[in-house]
Order: structure tokens, then C-alpha cells, then sequence
């Protein structure tokens, strides 16, 4: 029966991921009518094809990307702390993150399209949150954290804008907004090839903690009881989480609440095993975020809407209804 | 060789040592029961068995071997725990927590042979919980959780059972009826190490009783030898004696000892 179920969400997830990516190859601001979008699809030597595969193509594919493996991030950090309030953009990783990518740009260490970008980005992305779980204690309520993880991407905020316009760029408005919001703007196959393996990878330790998060569900004395290795799962899923944050902000800036939304939609309409919403959860980050980079294409605006900012708009009231159902205000309304 | 042997065991937090040092030796296929006040070191003992706690010094031979020589799913299948705190975060439902118990097999819901199946489908039905596999365990009640729990580890399979007070907050029937589903779990050549609270339910169903008190071992042995009139008076300041019908042991507490109320 849970199978079944399983089997149908992922069908649909997957029906509803490829309509949007085809909506996200069709929709830009060149604008090029339905038809002419379609025959440039098929054939790469027309001007249609061009901005097709050159300029929406790699913005998809990083938006899948990126969605994804965000979502399974917040999945993953859920499962670890027993709480469906956790997740990297609330403990202030891609905040972190973008400090450290922002940090060798500035200072001339590093080019936009150099490995040290990611690197640099996925250091301070795991620094942050070792630093936050050393601070407050493993055990820590996650409202500690919360509030630890306010103040980390606070910090990491400001000091990201104060480094930007410090430096003699006449574009320094620009580019805070791009690091702190979050854009697949002109972005490359390059960006795609600079992400990727890092990702790839992330999301590639964390669905392999499966089994542990499911066995976590009982508690952490009776996880290690049944032979989990905690300090493995605590350390492989940090360090993942951090790879994850860290290259998807190194390529399109810090994007939040997807973390946050997919498991919690995955726990509403699948089920609340911490293991069988992971490879959901991805799905359902990419679903998000893609849909969320098409509509800040559709939205007139003088320029484009951040996507970060739109994933913030509308995940953040989430996150306020979470905390309500959470803290037991919403039961008694 | 089939016991499990401590020598010179002692275990703490940081400096302080909360227990030992303590030398005990537990027979396989006994009911034992640690007894002893608050603060004794029950919990601490079942919760460094089980891999939770580490040790200050001393040595652990299970079935001979010595218990750090276990790796860690070799350990979890000769030793199922059940916790103090009944930690149920996400609506699961029971056979989805109970099959967690074969998660030392390293198997999962995903990937469970029919051993795994028939492990879990007979620890539900020794729990009596047979029918509630699809009931979500945030939904049952606290006796029901109990046993769900108990479930769970029953289906690890272990040969040793260690369970942390798991009639805490069970009615007095409830209680009875773990208990003697211990004992049943005991006839099929398990051994339990149970932390236990209430002295006359220990009295009725313990095969052997260590009694701790303040990280020692004051009386270990059978049922008798340990809850005298003196040593009740002593550790718990308690006034009560202990009597033998067909069925077992009665312990019967008359009131606290004046001199001793602390």
C-alpha cells in the first residue's frame, strides 16, 4: 500500500517536473513566440535554438539542480534533529555560504566561473554549521538553533554587503541583491558543470543515510542501540548538507525555504517516514524552485524578480504555520 | 560461557563515576530485575550494555567475548534495549516501528525477507499488538506505545533483552501482563534485564534481583536472598516483608521506617 502510494507521487512529481521544465525552456525575456521557442528546441542553428540551449537550458538544469538538492538538505537536517522546523537557509548555511563565495571574489583570490568559488563557499557553509551545532549542543532544541542560526546568517548577511561594496564595483547593489536573493540569471553550462558534481554527490550521501534517519525516528539512545553510528550519521549529513548549500550558492546565490517546504509538503501528501520522503523531498525542492524561476520570468517587473525572493515570500508564511502546528497554538484555534 | 560478566565495571560522566565498581554475573535464561532508588545506576548499567554510555574502566564478556569486540550490528543482534525515553517523533505506523528491530539484519521495510516478516509478525503478536500494524504510533496510548516499543525489540531478535522501566506508566493490569510476557519471552530462552520500580511486581516475576543502591551492588541473587526485611529497611527504608504462595513471591510493604525517611 505505502509502495503504491510512493509509486504515485514520484509518477506525479515527475509528470508535473517535466511540464515545468518545458515551460522553463518555452518562457524568457527574448520574446520569442510559442512556435518559434518550439522549432528552436529541435534545431540548435537558429537564433531561437541559441537562446535556448545557451541561455534557458543551463537555467533549468541549475534550478533542478539546485531545488533538488536543497530539498533533500532540509529532508536530510529534519530526519537528524527530529524536527520539522530544521533546515540550512533557517541555520544560516547559505548565508555562510555566500560570504565565503563573496570573499575570494572580492578579493581578487578567484574568478566567477573558478572551482575556488564553490570550494570557498561550501567551507564556510560547513563551518557555520558545525560552529551552530558546537555552540549550542548537540542536543540542542532547535529553537536554540533557530535563533543561533538567525544571528550566523545575520552576521554572514552583513558582512557579505559590507564586503561587496567595499570593493570598486559599479554594480555592488546588484550583486549583494544577487547573493543574498538568489537568481538563475545568465547563467552558463559552465555554472552547471561548476555545481554538479558537488550535488550530485551531496544528494548521493544523504539518501544513503536512509535507514539511520528512519531508525533516529525512535530516539538517538535507541538509534545507537540498534548499531547506528551516530557520529557517522551526524558528520556525513552535516558535510553533506554543506556540499549541497555550498555549490548550489556558489552558482546562483542563497536560496531559502525550499528545504523547508518540500519534506513538509512530502510528510502532507506521502507519508512521515524520514527515510521515504527523502528522494520525494528532491524532487519536490526542484519542482518548487523551477516553478518559482518560471513565474519570476512571468511577473512583470522593471527588472527581474529575484527567485530567492519569491522562495522567501512564500515559504516564509509556511514556516510560520509550521511553527504554529508545532508549538501547539494551531491545535487549540 | 552463554552469561553475561562484569568485573570491576565502572561508569560515569566526565570524573564522576555514577557505578561500580561492580562485579555481577547474569545467567542466560533468567528473568533478572535491577532494583535500587532513584540514582542507583540501573539505568546507567542497561544504557552502557546497550552502547549508549561508554565506560571508565573495568570489563563486559558476553557469551565469553569481550563486548567491545562486538562491531556494532553483531552487538545490536545478541542485545535489544528499550530505552527510558519513548521518543516517537514522526506519526509511524506500528509495523513500520516495529520492523525498525531488524535494522541490525540490515533490513528495512524496502528490503525485508520473509525472516524479517515472520520476526516482526511474531514480536506483534507476543506483544498482543497483532492487529494494529497500520495504526500511526502518535496516536496509541501510552500503554499501547509501551508495547509497540516492546515490540520493537522483540524483533531484533536478541537473546538478551534490556528494558528500562518498560511498565512505566502502564496500569496495574498492563503491568501484569508485560511481566508475564517477560517471563513467557524467558521460557522461550531469552534473558531479560529489566529495570523494575514497583518491589512486589519485581518480587513476583524476578528470577534473580541485583540490588543497587547509590552505584553499588548491595544484594544479587534470588528473589529471597535479596529482598530481606534488612536490606529493605536499609536501601529504601521500608518497612515490609516478603512471603512465598504457589504462584511466587509476595512482597508486602507495611509502611515507611521512621528513622530512615529521608
Amino acid at each position: 500500500m505505502a509502495q503504491a502510494r510512493l509509486r504515485r507521487v514520484v509518477v506525479i512529481l515527475l509528470v508535473l517536473l517535466a511540464m515545468v521544465s518545458l515551460a522553463s525552456l518555452l518562457i524568457g525575456e527574448a520574446g520569442l513566440s510559442l512556435s518559434d521557442s518550439l522549432k528552436g528546441l529541435f534545431g540548435h542553428e537558429s537564433v531561437a535554438g541559441l537562446i535556448i540551449y545557451e541561455i534557458r537550458l543551463p537555467r533549468t538544469v541549475l534550478a533542478l539542480l539546485v531545488g533538488a538538492v536543497l530539498g533533500l538538505s532540509g529532508a536530510a537536517l529534519q530526519a537528524l534533529l527530529r524536527n520539522p522546523l530544521a533546515d540550512a537557509s533557517i541555520f544560516g548555511a547559505p548565508q555562510s555560504a555566500a560570504l565565503g563565495a563573496v570573499a575570494v571574489l572580492y578579493t581578487g583570490l578567484a574568478g566567477a566561473l573558478s572551482w575556488v568559488l564553490p570550494l570557498a563557499a561550501m567551507a564556510m557553509a560547513m563551518l557555520s554549521l558545525w560552529l551552530l551545532l558546537l555552540l549550542a549542543g548537540q542536543r540542542a532544541q532547535v529553537f536554540v538553533l533557530l535563533l543561533a542560526g538567525l544571528a550566523v546568517g545575520s552576521l554572514a548577511g552583513a558582512a557579505t554587503s559590507i564586503l561587496i561594496a567595499l570593493s570598486p564595483n559599479p554594480f555592488a547593489i546588484t550583486e549583494i541583491v544577487f547573493w543574498l536573493m538568489g537568481s538563475f540569471e545568465n547563467r552558463s553550462m559552465q555554472h552547471v558543470v561548476l555545481a554538479a558534481p558537488f550535488i550530485m554527490l551531496a544528494m548521493g550521501l544523504l539518501l544513503a543515510q536512509g535507514n539511520a534517519y528512519r531508525a533516529l525516528a525512535l530516539g538517538e539512545e535507541t538509534a545507537l542501540s540498534l548499531g547506528v553510528d551516530l557520529d557517522v550519521v551526524r558528520h556525513v549529513t552535516l558535510l553533506a548538507v554543506a556540499l549541497g548549500v555550498g555549490a548550489s550558492v556558489a552558482v546562483a546565490g542563497a536560496i531559502g525555504f525550499i528545504g523547508l517546504a518540500a519534506p513538509q509538503i512530502m510528510r502532507r501528501f506521502l507519508s512521515s517516514d524520514p527515510k521515504q520522503i527523502l528522494g520525494p523531498s528532491a524532487l519536490t525542492g526542484a519542482l518548487l524552485l523551477e516553478l518559482a524561476d518560471v513565474a519570476v520570468r512571468l511577473i512583470p517587473a522593471q527588472s527581474e524578480i529575484k527567485v530567492g525572493a519569491l522562495t522567501a515570500l512564500l515559504g516564509a508564511p509556511l514556516y510560520l504555520l509550521a511553527v504554529r502546528r508545532e508549538t501547539g497554538q494551531g491545535r487549540q484555534a | 560461557m552463554r552469561d553475561l560478566t562484569l568485573e570491576h565495571l565502572r561508569i560515569g560522566y566526565g570524573e564522576k563515576t555514577v557505578l561500580g565498581p561492580l562485579d555481577a554475573v547474569f545467567e542466560p535464561q533468567c528473568l533478572h530485575v535491577l532494583a535500587g532508588p532513584n540514582g542507583a545506576g540501573k539505568s546507567t548499567l542497561l544504557r552502557h550494555l546497550a552502547g549508549v554510555l561508554t565506560k571508565q574502566s573495568g570489563t563486559v564478556h558476553l557469551h565469553g567475548q569481550a563486548l567491545e569486540k562486538f562491531n556494532r550490528f553483531e552487538k545490536a543482534r545478541q542485545i535489544a534495549y528499550l530505552a527510558q525515553e519513548r521518543e516517537l517523533v514522526w506519526p509511524l505506523r506500528v509495523r513500520e516501528v516495529v520492523m525498525l528491530g531488524r535494522h541490525p539484519h540490515g533490513s528495512s521495510l524496502e528490503t525485508a525477507t520473509s525472516i524479517d516478516e515472520k520476526a516482526v509478525d511474531e514480536a506483534m503478536q507476543a506483544t498482543g499488538i497483532g492487529d494494529w500494524a497500520d495504526r500511526l504510533v502518535t496516536e496509541l496510548s501510552g500503554g499501547e506505545r509501551a508495547r509497540a516499543l516492546l515490540a520493537r525489540a522483540l524483533a531484533t531478535g536478541a537473546a538478551w533483552l534490556l528494558l528500562d522501566e518498560p511498565v512505566a506508566g502502564l496500569d496495574p493490569r498492563q503491568q501484569f501482563l508485560v511481566m508475564a510476557m517477560l517471563q513467557d519471552q524467558v521460557r522461550r530462552g531469552r534473558t531479560v534485564l529489566v529495570v523494575l520500580h514497583d518491589l512486589a511486581l519485581a518480587a513476583r516475576f524476578a528470577d534473580r534481583i541485583l540490588l543497587l543502591h547509590q552505584g553499588l551492588a548491595v544484594a544479587h541473587g534470588p528473589v529471597e536472598t535479596v529482598l530481606t526485611e534488612d536490606v529493605l529497611a536499609d536501601v529504601f527504608g521500608l518497612s515490609a516483608r516478603l512471603s512465598a504462595d504457589a504462584q511466587g513471591h509476595n512482597l508486602q510493604i507495611h509502611g515507611v521506617m521512621p528513622c530512615n525517611f529521608r
